[in-house]
Formats: C-alpha cells, sequence, structure tokens
C-alpha cells in the first residue's frame, strides 16, 4: 500500500473542498492507503489525520504521492513545486478574475495567481483530476497529461438534516407568491444581480407577490450593495431576501419552503446548491454556464440565454405544469444517486491508484 | 460563457421549453412590456457594470500599480564579482536612474489622479443620461396618449 497525502490551502468545516478532501482521505484509507491532509490553514478543530502544511516533514515523510487541491491562489500551491515528491492535481477550478477586477481587485489577484499555479503545476504533475469535464477541459488546455473527470466526493447518503420548524412556521406564515431560492455566496460570478432582475420581470408579468431569496453571505460587500440597491431601483426591495449564518436546519427549512431553485451564475466549478436542491426535491432551473450543465445532467429545466423574460418564463412554465415538476424532481433524486459515496469514492480511488501505477511503471 | 447545451431528452422539458420561448417572443411584441424589460437592463447596467466608468476601474487600478516605481537599483548576485560591479554601477549613475524614475512616479501618478476624476464624472454623466432617457420616455408616452384623446 501507498502513502497518498493531500495538500489543500486552508482545510474549514463547512467548505465543499474541504469536506471532499477529508472523504477521499478516509477513501484512501478504506483502501489501505496511508493518507494524511496537509493545510496552510485550518479553521476551527483540526480533524483527524490533518496537520499544518509546516508539520509536513513529522507526518508526511515518505509520501509516495502528493494530491493538491486547487480551488485558490495559495502558499501551499508553491510548497508543492517546490519539493521533490510527484503530485497529482485535482482541480475544483478558480473564478476568472475579471469577475472581480471592479469589486475587489485583491480577490482578483489571488485568483490570477491561482490559475498561474494551475499552470505552472501542470509541467510536473502526474495527473490532473477534475470534478466536471468542464474542468477537464482547462486542465487539457493548460497542457496537463492523465486528465479524468472523478466525481466530487459529497455526503448525500443520508436523507437531509431535518427542517428547523421555527424557521418553516416563519417562512410560512409570509409566503404570498412563488418562491425563488438561490444559495451561494454574494459574489460577482454568481450573478445574483440578475435573478433580481429575473424576479423583477416575473412579478410583472406572471405573480406580482414572488419573491426571491438569497442565501449566503457577501464575498465582496460592494457588490451586495449593488444587488439590493437594484432591488430598490426595481421596486422590488420588499420581495428580496439576504440570509447568511444558517444552521444546516435552518438552511432544510428555506430549501424546503421554496417553489423553485434558480440559478443564473456565470461560472461555477460545481455548484453543490444545485445537487442540494434536487437533494430536497426541489425542481432547478439553471443558466447553463460553465459547469452547471456537467451537475444538473437532465435534472433541471437548462437555459441557453438568461435575460430577465427568459428566466421568467421558464420558472413560470415550471409552476404551472405540474407533469414537468414531478419529472424534474424525480430526475434530481437519480441524479442525487449518482453521488452516493459507495458510486463516488471507489471512482476516485481508482484514478489515485492509476496515478500511482503510472509512477511505479515510470510512464 | 454557456458551456454545450443539449437540447432535453424529456418531451415534457422541451415543449417547456418551447412554450417559454414563445412566451418571451410574445412579451417583447408588447411595447409597454418590451419598454418594462428595456427598463429592467438599464437598472441592472447602472448597478453592476456594463458602463464606460465601470470599465475604466480595473484599467485604473493596474495603473496606480504600474506608477510605483521601485528606484533601488537591485545589486544581488549569485556571482561575487558581479554584485561588485552591480554596486559600483549603482555608485555611478544611482542618482541618475533615481532622478529619471521620480519624474516618471510623477507622471504615472498625476494620471491615474486623472483617470480617476475622469470615470468619476463619467459615472455621474452615465447615471444622468440614464434619468435623461427615461423621461424622454414618458414624456414621449404622455404626448401618445395626448395625441390618442385630441383625435
Amino acid at each position: 500500500m501507498s502513502a497518498v497525502h493531500q495538500i489543500i490551502p486552508v482545510l474549514a468545516p463547512h467548505d465543499a473542498v474541504g469536506g471532499h478532501t477529508r472523504r477521499v482521505r478516509d477513501a484512501l484509507r478504506s483502501r489501505g492507503h496511508h493518507s494524511e491532509i496537509f493545510a496552510e490553514v485550518i479553521v476551527g478543530p483540526v480533524p483527524d489525520g490533518a496537520h499544518l502544511l509546516q508539520d509536513f516533514d513529522a507526518h508526511g515523510a515518505g509520501a509516495d504521492l502528493l494530491v493538491y487541491q486547487s480551488s485558490t491562489g495559495s502558499t501551499a500551491a508553491d510548497w508543492v513545486l517546490s519539493r521533490d515528491l510527484p503530485f497529482a492535481v485535482n482541480y475544483h477550478n478558480v473564478t476568472p478574475a475579471s469577475f472581480f477586477e471592479r469589486w475587489h481587485p485583491d480577490a482578483a489577484a489571488n485568483m490570477r495567481r491561482a490559475r498561474n499555479q494551475m499552470r505552472a503545476m501542470s509541467l510536473r504533475s502526474v495527473a490532473g483530476l477534475a470534478d466536471s469535464a468542464y474542468n477537464a477541459a482547462e486542465l487539457t488546455e493548460a497542457g496537463y497529461r492523465n486528465v479524468q473527470v472523478t466525481p466530487l466526493l459529497l455526503d448525500v447518503s443520508d436523507a437531509p438534516p431535518a427542517p428547523d420548524p421555527d424557521t418553516i412556521a416563519r417562512l410560512g406564515a409570509r409566503r404570498r407568491g412563488q418562491r425563488w431560492l438561490f444559495v451561494g455566496r454574494l459574489a460577482p460570478n454568481k450573478c445574483q444581480h440578475d435573478l433580481v432582475a429575473a424576479l423583477a420581470a416575473y412579478r410583472r408579468r406572471f405573480d406580482p407577490d414572488a419573491e426571491l431569496v438569497l442565501v449566503g453571505s457577501a464575498a465582496v460587500n460592494e457588490y451586495q450593495d449593488a444587488v439590493l440597491a437594484l432591488a430598490d431601483d426595481l421596486g422590488v426591495d420588499g420581495a428580496v431576501t439576504v440570509v447568511s449564518g444558517l444552521s444546516d436546519e435552518e438552511l432544510s427549512a428555506y430549501y424546503e419552503s421554496a417553489d423553485v431553485f434558480v440559478c443564473v451564475s456565470e461560472h461555477e466549478g460545481f455548484c453543490i446548491p444545485l445537487i442540494e436542491a434536487m437533494r430536497h426535491d426541489l425542481p432547478v432551473v439553471a443558466f447553463a454556464a460553465a459547469a452547471v450543465p456537467d451537475t444538473v445532467g437532465e435534472a433541471g429545466l437548462l437555459l441557453g440565454q438568461k435575460d430577465p423574460a427568459t428566466v421568467a418564463a421558464a420558472v413560470h412554465e415550471l409552476g404551472t405544469d405540474e407533469a414537468l415538476r414531478a419529472e424534474l424532481t424525480a430526475a434530481g433524486a437519480a441524479r442525487v444517486r449518482d453521488f452516493d459515496l459507495a458510486r463516488t469514492a471507489p471512482v476516485f480511488v481508482d484514478a489515485v491508484e492509476g496515478a500511482l501505477r503510472e509512477l511505479q511503471t515510470g510512464a | 460563457m454557456t458551456t454545450a447545451l443539449r437540447e432535453p431528452s424529456s418531451p415534457l422539458a422541451r415543449a417547456a421549453l418551447e412554450r417559454a420561448a414563445a412566451e418571451v417572443a410574445a412579451w417583447r411584441s408588447d411595447a409597454e412590456a418590451a419598454q418594462e424589460l428595456e427598463q429592467i437592463a438599464r437598472a441592472v447596467a447602472r448597478r453592476t457594470g456594463g458602463s464606460a466608468s465601470a470599465a475604466l476601474a480595473p484599467q485604473l487600478s493596474a495603473l496606480a500599480t504600474a506608477a510605483r516605481i521601485d528606484t533601488d537599483v537591485p545589486t544581488e548576485s549569485r556571482i561575487r564579482a558581479a554584485k561588485g560591479i552591480k554596486a559600483g554601477v549603482k555608485a555611478l549613475v544611482g542618482f541618475y536612474v533615481n532622478h529619471v524614475a521620480q519624474q516618471v512616479r510623477v507622471l504615472g501618478e498625476a494620471t491615474v489622479n486623472l483617470g480617476r476624476v475622469t470615470s468619476k464624472e463619467l459615472g455621474r454623466l452615465e447615471g444622468e443620461v440614464t434619468v435623461l432617457r427615461e423621461e424622454v420616455a414618458e414624456l414621449t408616452r404622455t404626448v401618445a396618449e395626448l395625441r390618442g384623446d385630441a383625435s
């Protein structure tokens, strides 16, 4: 058996890439490999088998392969490049800097750094593991060899957390019309401003009481301010709610009490909330950008355009066609089963073992 | 931006998308509704970009970074002799490099400031143009109504 350690810039409890990294470690260990996680920064309590990167020599000596979790610019990437150890890159995508240039130049600089690091790593990486075909195409374009689509390891085996009853009651009492939901940080690439515009059009044409709930903290305060100012300009400020800092049970209540999950993001490396919506039997309408079509598959209404009228009309169709709604809900449940760990973990470990064999045969 | 949008295999989904497209076409053919959609688009552009002043922001940021010129002549070298030579060159021409760099830096900073003032003014003018367009549209509607009443 081999020693396969993962390197990640930040290991945080409720972070998508952090959760994937912990599940990869468990999957590698269950196949008998020695596997530890090394993070530049660990947020919150240190999970079992996780260490600070500065302690690598004490806990990671003798590694046969490193797997670098790539999603942001980091000193950890430079560290991997500086060591004489074979590595693979697990790519979750990096938001193009252009989305943030206007709003947050420092964040844009970090994104440029991340992409430069991703390209620099292509020269020595033994394999590129991407969690969508979209991400795989970027790795291939960057010059990676042995590029494979490997699943993001999610915890969807059990039923979602029970919805918080108080939140359900409060949202129920407030209900007037169709409730749209989107979950994700308020960030320019996620385009919540286009959701506000689509809601304004929808209220004028179809349902004057419709509302939009945006769950997520502000990635950029100025962008959140602009989204709220736009809602005010369009006269829908009372119909747009932004909430953050929810418990898992409260978040479940928001999914359960919504009528439709609407995503008009222009850049996503995967977009876990799409799968979470399906897990809560909430039908999805989404703009087909970046990795979103890979994630949604046939389990949502995918749009080729996202002007307010197109989004509003698609949501209206979903709200008025019961048969379509039932079909998409069933397709969503099937899509969620695709991410069952019993299916996905072996696929990921097989890919890592393929990279190890490649190293051993010197291919 | 969009990625390989395949037609859905579900007849229900295909039919829903076709009905939605027909609805959008009907929507846009209604002059008043089309005007509402235009207002929404203008509001989005005003708040989130699509304006010349917004497009200038990253360029100004990059120019501000470029205007910060390091005037300290580098003398480090892995070769001891080269390091000595570089230090000698620095002693001889360092004052001149410094003099030129200071002027370039002042020019850069002045350019950035000019750009910022221009951008701010452009943003203000864009806002005014949008308001004026809306007023003209409102007046046009009123005139049309009055003409209708008169006839």
